[in-house]
């Protein structure tokens, strides 16, 4: 079965430490990786890729060091990078088929591919107009197709779904679904919905280290206790999000509705309540 | 003796049937399972195509901008016009080497320019994570442009040879010298500069490697063979420096440091 093993990941430039002593082991199943601007999510994943050299530690795939595997270990992965180029004189196609040639796919075989890719990601009508022309959620779009294009067994997506509308978004995540099943799919992203119905292991990152990692059930239960939901009166929601981490507010007929995460009950007539993927998010990564 | 040999044959037959005995005959269960574990192995297993070293040339050839042959293609006009033009007013080996160095400081640049489209473009950071990844086409395309411009040298320097009576080898070195320099210098500026490069760094790296190529006219008596010294310092150390920074271009690339900015 396919593993893939991180054994104490450190980045370092200079005195910065962007990665510190990460490590984890990854199989089959989709997996999220949520961290806050800075947190060095972008450059583990460029490790995993092996495009960046970690300055500690080592990945290994199925027991064989990456480094050692080179051109074979690219050959299992599909990347989609946060800052994705492209060419603007190529067209859709072109573009597919140029990076089927990158990744060692026979002619027939790519051109088949990219018909099929084309259409999973609905840019079929526009498999010829020139890359110029598209607008950002298209190239997204684009991206996510060259990554699928040699059926990876390890698909590496940074912030995959920035600039889709929620109907590509819901999309991607159905098409992430399906492909889940006999691979590991390693998803990087700032949109909690993006991970929360269908990451089988969500990591957090903080600081360079993974400070949390665990199924959504197992995280929620973490948090269980600390979420609550109240009805405050419109002058004192300022105080509130003053002393607060407040994940939602909804002015109400009656009031406005704020969901606090908080490690005590913030106030008279707070109600613990059932937290989601973002309470998480903002309980550990909410400034103290 | 027929009895002796009848002895032999019946104790081989004793000594095999005593084998066959000792046998070990393999469970049937056991032996189906592990046949269906190899089958899986087997149907697991990917077959993965591997492009020989010319399909690699041919994808390369394929997807080199249309920019890319239009900017060789006037170079070799612009050289065989030269070329044309001097010979038919029966220039001396000044004449050949005042354009032909220029040409050559700016075919150094072209064949660097072509590998800055794909930083240019931060396509990078994706092609280095694939199979055939940044390091193999940029020695693919250097091979290839550097290949071309090279025939294009040995032509100029022949003609020239043969229409002014001076070594091959000669004009050769005083046009190998601005090539290499120039290739080395934009390779400098390609591992120095961070951030998205742009064609206009590009322009003037190749306005200032013209403007430099047409330098050693202003000393009198540089081309003369007395000075072929001098000469061969300038290609030894532009060789030294385009072979340095392309080494640590190669190392920048390995480590990531040219891939990824932020």
């Amino acid at each position: 079965m396919l593993e893939l093993t991180l054994n104490k990941i450190t980045k370092k430039y200079g005195r910065k430490i962007a990665v510190d002593h990460v490590s984890y082991e990854f199989r089959k199943g989709v997996y999220g990786l949520l961290g806050e601007n800075g947190a060095g999510k972008t450059t583990l994943l460029r490790m995993i890729c092996s495009l960046l050299e970690p300055s500690d530690g080592e990945i290994r795939c199925s027991g064989d060091s990456v480094d050692r595997m080179g051109a074979q270990y690219r050959r299992l992965l599909g990347y989609l990078p946060q800052e994705f180029g492209y060419y603007p004189e190529f067209t859709a196609r072109k573009f597919l088929l140029y990076m089927a040639a990158l990744k060692a796919i026979p002619k027939e075989l790519a051109v088949e591919k990219a018909e099929e890719l084309l259409k999973l990601v609905g840019l079929e009508q526009e498999q010829n107009s020139r890359l110029k022309t598209f607008s950002g959620g298209m190239i997204r779009r684009l991206g996510i197709a060259q990554a699928l294009l040699n059926d990876p067994e390890i698909l590496v997506l940074d912030e995959p779904t920035s600039g889709l509308d929620p109907k590509e978004r819901i999309r991607f995540r159905n098409i992430i679904s399906e492909l889940s099943r006999d691979r590991i799919i390693l998803l990087s992203t700032h949109i909690v919905s993006d991970v929360e119905y269908i990451a089988d292991e969500i990591l957090l990152m903080k600081g360079g280290e993974l400070i949390k990692t665990g199924s959504m059930e197992w995280l929620a239960a973490q948090v269980r206790g600390r979420v609550w939901d109240c009805c405050v009166r419109p002058e004192e929601t300022e105080n509130y999000q003053a002393h607060y981490s407040v994940s939602n507010l909804r002015n109400t007929d009656h009031g406005v509705r704020l969901r606090i995460v908080a490690e005590e009950c913030p106030g008279p007539g707070a109600k613990p309540v059932d937290p989601d993927l973002e309470d998480v998010y903002l309980y550990y990564f909410r400034e103290v | 003796m027929h009895d002796r040999i009848n002895r032999r044959i019946s104790k081989s037959e004793d000594v095999l049937s005593g084998l066959e005995a000792w046998r070990i005959l393999p469970e049937a269960e056991k032996r189906q399972k592990a046949m269906e574990g190899i089958d899986r192995k087997i149907r697991e297993k990917r077959i993965m195509y591997s492009p020989s070293p010319v399909r690699l040339f041919l994808i390369q050839l394929q997807y080199i901008p249309f920019a890319f042959w239009l900017s060789q293609g006037a170079v070799l006009v612009s050289v065989v016009f030269l070329l044309c033009r001097t010979t038919l007013q029966q220039g001396g080996v000044m004449d050949y080497l005042w354009w032909g160095s220029v040409a050559a400081a700016w075919m150094g640049l072209m064949a660097c320019g072509g590998l800055n489209r794909h930083l240019a473009r931060g396509m990078v950071e994706l092609e280095q994570s694939c199979y055939i990844n940044m390091l193999q086409l940029w020695t693919m395309r250097m091979i290839l442009s550097g290949c071309m411009d090279m025939a294009i040298l040995c032509v100029c320097s022949g003609v020239a040879a043969w229409n002014t009576r001076v070594r091959l080898v000669r004009i050769l070195l005083y046009l190998l010298v601005p090539f290499v320099l120039s290739n080395a210098c934009y390779l400098i500026f390609l591992t120095s500069a961070r951030g998205r490069r742009t064609q206009y760094p590009q322009i003037i790296i190749g306005a200032v490697s013209g403007v430099m190529a047409m330098t050693p006219r202003l000393f009198t008596g540089i081309y003369s063979p007395d000075c072929l010294w001098v000469w061969l310092i300038l290609l030894t150390g532009g060789v030294y420096l385009w072979v340095e920074r392309l080494r640590c271009c190669r190392r920048k690339i390995a480590r990531g440091e040219m891939l990824c900015w932020n």
